[in-house]
């Protein structure tokens, strides 16, 4: 039925978008011309294209960087210059005689998969790619939940604030995390502890093989880019955000600055922060008592290349992330009976009136990240045959308290106190055309290099409670290669790792004896990728992927009582590695410049997959009886399917997308447990352009832009009847919509404010995958005022 | 290839000689809030021998079960109830605050209620006899009425927090109490 719906909207939609967007031609003798050379590098950008949004008129640029629009009539466009790993450039023009425009995108050192054949025709990267929107990125949400304009993509949550991405299903230490070429390590023991990630980034990509990175994540890596290349030109440039969202009564502000300047000649710098304060969080009916939080995020990145020909480039980064959450009060129950009691209630047992105030039970968070990294490039003259070797340093502290509820006074003393401390290197030598190019199928690049990753957990023994994660250090390294060849129609792209993992956990058992464990894990992974151009405009690809996954520390040893949902849960320390073969295949199809087509299906198998299963105990304790659940492994296999579909035209911008997900445990002849939901996305933006009156000195109004967007969540069928406390929560829809003004002074800077209305029609709903689903709904509606700065 | 792998043990070997130092040798966790045991003496009030009542689970939320022991009581009898929470891995003395939970529990009583909660029709009843700071119960002591022979079983369960102004919590009803269960333990009960 969804997909018929799909396919009914995309007919609609291609109907509408026909007849309103013909326009008749007369008088077109004007053209646009131009070049399009790299900001930072001032290279020629050959394969870049230019087109008038909304109209079939597009070239790609020459060799040169040159472009030339010709045959076009008086009027208005949105011409928009693009590039493979860059962000799109967006101007207004009104056109009333032949002009020239030049344009200079941003280039990622780091290029995505993205082969040229001949102009025209561009096997495109297939990758999935979040950017913040030129026009509008919102700051009051973590960049998790923005990932959700990939199809695969879905969050596991704890109650609205605490959110962890999940791909195809798959999150925790099966998702790895990268930023700037570095891996995130943070404490992700449970569903309830979110990635240390911050709002700083220019893009974030679901990178299918992360062999550079892991043999472990087999559920790809968030690969997040916050830094830039040294430019070589003098730039002053930076975005300031004040805002106000009615849910929460949350006030925040975000910066952010980027400088290269002629004083300091080489040096380059970008700098960030955000800050925000929140309150309780309201529900359609009632507050969320405990729902406060409080952020503060500070990023500086300073680099250094002599001169833009230099062999050598230094890029220092420090960070620092605090964060505090309260957790929903009604949450924290004692045992069995205590639950049954907060189920039995429409609404949470303790609603309280509006506060700011963040009591127990909350988490305190803090990480902080030295970052170093050197690039040596050997060829700076012929920069096609040279070859790039890149060093990263990086040393992370985080540290995660707990506070809970407590008797004598002992509400300030954390139940919970873990540091972990994280070394991490890292040597990669890409040579990007690396080979001849006599044979048909040529080499493209080669990539080789290892990581290490040292770790060490302690607990703060003055907690007063047996700590859920024992102490524990880790040394983990791994070596790799990667080579990409390509063809005429073909690219194939093969990687092989390697990896071994150490872990020695001290701990004490429940009668406080003290048990050391250790492990060795071999862990090899292999990848190959292959994509096929059918036609200018389709293609075709198949990754797959086989890696192994050691079991996490909570997995091997978590002992003890989960609070929120009464229960026990019990690791097991004989838990195997588990071993997963992917396959992926994807058809892409592009129709003219405005319509593109992309469409997914995912198979994976686990074997040896680790999963929390219910017992068939109550256990008794003096608590009370409780279930309890333990960390098992089982065969799993996910069938998965996602279809997306891409409108852009002259005024309207649409997207749909459609995700299905199932998780079967073939072991135990059942579905897998906390798989998320099936769900039908649509975006649909509206721009209206205003001509610019060059006469008025004052601030000229110039655009509207108008966004609505809905999401339909159906109910999860799929999941295993047995240990299941209650049954998933119906299918909802929620409605957004989004309104931005902006007003534009000179050449550069900009003001705008933005309206947004998160669950404009107030519905009162629960996510399957959300935790926090027994006690309370999530929040009703929201509206965020957004005042931004662009200068 | 051959300056990366050179790099590559220089580096590992750093790693593994940095890392190897590292003491994670935890220290025990002193673990206060932990309850192992729950004594219930009657005290016959006309005089006579006390009933003891014990629930003892030295594991916490571990494995190992309770270890569970009720006495007779008499018929129509009347008991002065009392009941000791402790926590037995602690060194043994009354007067311990680590050792002997409840006098944290009488000294935060305006936070703590116990319920006496019957089940199976044993023929006995249950009133406060103690108060907290806004006079109202704790439940730490309590008057126990036993009447004709017959058998049930009692549940006692200790709240954090719970709300002693809703309705007929002050009387010993739980079922509005709301708050955190911090104990809840069933015995047998005999009335011979």
């Amino acid at each position: 039925m969804p997909l018929s719906f799909l396919t009914r909207c995309i007919f609609l939609i291609l109907f509408v978008s026909l007849t309103t967007y013909s326009f008749s031609q007369d008088t077109c003798t004007l053209t646009i011309s131009g070049k399009v050379t790299d900001e930072h590098s001032g290279e020629v950008l050959e394969y870049a294209s230019v087109l008038l949004k909304g109209t079939s008129i597009g070239t790609m640029v020459d060799s040169n960087g040159n472009y030339e629009l010709t045959n076009l009539c008086p009027g208005e466009y949105i011409i928009q210059c693009s590039h493979i790993g860059c962000i799109s450039i967006y101007d207004t023009i009104t056109l009333t005689k032949s002009i020239t425009l030049n344009f200079y995108p941003e280039h990622h050192t780091k290029e995505l998969k993205a082969t040229i054949i001949k102009s025209n025709t561009i096997i495109r990267p297939n990758i999935y790619t979040y950017q913040p929107d030129p026009l509008f990125e919102r700051k009051d949400i973590p960049l998790q939940n923005k990932l959700k304009s990939t199809p695969s993509v879905s969050l596991a949550q704890t109650g609205a604030r605490i959110s962890k991405p999940m791909v195809w299903g798959l999150y925790g230490n099966r998702l790895g995390i990268v930023q700037d070429g570095v891996i995130i390590n943070d404490q992700q023991w449970g569903q309830d502890h979110a990635p240390a990630i911050d709002n700083n980034a220019r893009s974030a990509s679901l990178l299918y093989h992360p062999l550079k990175y892991s043999s472990e994540t087999s559920a790809g890596i968030i690969d997040i880019i916050s830094n830039r290349p040294y430019s070589g030109k003098k730039s002053l440039g930076g975005i300031v955000n004040r805002y106000y969202s009615s849910n929460g009564k949350n006030i925040g502000s975000s910066f952010e600055l980027n400088a290269t300047l002629d004083s300091l000649k080489g040096f380059r710098f970008n700098l960030y922060g955000d800050y925000s304060r929140g309150g309780d969080l309201k529900a359609p009916h009632y507050y969320l008592t405990n729902t406060g939080a409080a952020n503060f995020t500070l990023s500086t990145i300073i680099g250094y290349k002599p001169t833009i020909k230099s062999k050598w480039d230094f890029e220092l980064g420090i960070k620092n992330i605090r964060r505090e959450n309260g957790v929903l009060q009604a949450a924290h129950i004692g045992n069995i009976t205590d639950l049954k009691n907060a189920l039995n209630s429409d609404t949470p047992l303790i609603v309280k009136d509006f506060s700011y105030e963040i009591n127990n039970p909350r988490q305190v968070l803090s990480h902080d990240v030295l970052r170093l990294s050197v690039t040596y490039f050997n060829s700076p003259e012929n920069p096609k045959y040279g070859a790039f070797t890149k060093i990263d340093y990086a040393y992370q502290d985080n540290t995660r308290k707990e506070f809970d509820i407590r008797r004598a006074g002992r509400e300030g003393i954390p139940a919970l106190d873990l540091n972990l401390q994280t070394h991490y290197l890292q040597v990669n030598t890409t040579h990007p055309m690396y080979g001849s190019t006599t044979n048909q199928l040529k080499t493209k690049d080669i990539q080789y290099g290892f990581n290490l990753t040292d770790e060490t957990n302690i607990n703060n023994p003055n907690t007063g409670i047996r700590p859920l994660i024992p102490n524990y250090e880790s040394i983990k390294g791994g070596i790799y290669f990667i080579q990409k060849f390509t063809s005429l129609k073909n690219e194939l792209e093969y990687a092989l790792r390697y990896e071994t993992k150490y872990l020695r956990a001290i701990k004490y058992n429940y009668l406080n004896e003290l048990n050391e464990y250790t492990y060795n894990f071999n862990l090899p992974a292999a990848s190959i990728n292959y994509t096929r151009l059918l036609s200018s405009n389709t293609s075709v690809y198949t990754r797959a992927f086989y890696g192994n996954r050691s079991p996490g520390v909570n997995e091997l040893f978590s002992e003890g009582l989960h609070q929120s949902v009464a229960s026990i849960e019990e690791g097991d320390t004989g838990l195997k590695k588990e071993t997963s073969v992917k396959l992926n295949l994807g058809v892409e199809h592009q129709a003219g410049l405005n319509y593109l087509f992309k469409a997914e299906l995912y198979a994976h198998t686990l074997n040896n997959y680790i999963q929390i299963e219910a017992e068939d105990e109550l256990r008794q304790t003096i608590q009370g009886a409780f279930p309890v659940f333990k960390y098992k492994q089982t065969d799993a296999l996910l069938l998965g399917a996602s279809a997306s579909f891409e409108y852009t035209g002259k005024k309207i911008d649409l997207n749909i997308l459609y995700r299905y997900l199932q998780g079967q445990d073939l072991s135990n002849h059942t579905y897998l447990s906390f798989m998320p939901n099936n769900v039908i996305r649509a975006n649909m933006r509206y721009n209206n352009i205003r001509s610019i009156n060059a006469d008025t000195k004052r601030w000229s109004f110039k655009r509207i832009y108008a966004g609505l967007s809905t999401e339909t969540v159906f109910k999860q069928k799929n999941y295993p009847k047995e240990g299941i406390i209650t049954p998933p929560p119906a299918t909802y829809t929620l409605v957004d919509v989004n309104v931005s003004y902006p007003y534009e002074f000179g050449n550069k800077t900009k003001l705008s404010l933005e309206v947004t209305a998160d669950n404009i029609f107030n519905t009162e709903y629960r996510d399957y995958m959300d935790r926090l689903r027994y006690f309370a709904a999530l929040p009703g509606r929201n509206i965020l005022f957004n005042l931004r700065y662009n200068f | 290839m051959k300056k990366i792998l050179t790099l590559a043990l220089v580096s590992s070997f750093l790693f593994t000689a940095c890392g190897n130092d590292d003491d994670i040798t935890p220290e025990p966790v002193n673990e206060q809030e932990l309850i192992t045991t729950v004594l219930v003496t009657f005290s016959p009030t006309a005089g006579g021998n006390d009933v003891i009542f014990m629930y003892k689970d030295m594991d916490g939320t571990g494995p190992n079960p309770p270890e569970i022991t009720s006495g007779k009581l008499a018929a129509n009898t009347m008991y002065n109830a009392s009941v000791l929470l402790l926590n037995e891995t602690k060194e043994e003395n009354l007067t311990n605050p680590e050792y002997n939970i409840t006098l944290e529990v009488a000294e935060e009583g305006a936070e703590h209620q116990l319920f006496y909660t019957l089940s199976n029709n044993p023929n006995l009843s249950f009133a406060y006899t103690d108060k907290d700071s806004n006079n109202k119960p704790i439940g730490l002591k309590a008057q126990a009425a036993c009447g004709d022979a017959s058998t049930g079983s009692l549940t006692i369960t200790l709240r954090h927090k719970p709300n002693k102004s809703a309705a007929g919590v002050q009387n010993g009803d739980i079922t509005n109490a709301g708050g955190e269960t911090d104990v809840e333990v069933t015995f047998d009960v005999v009335i011979e």
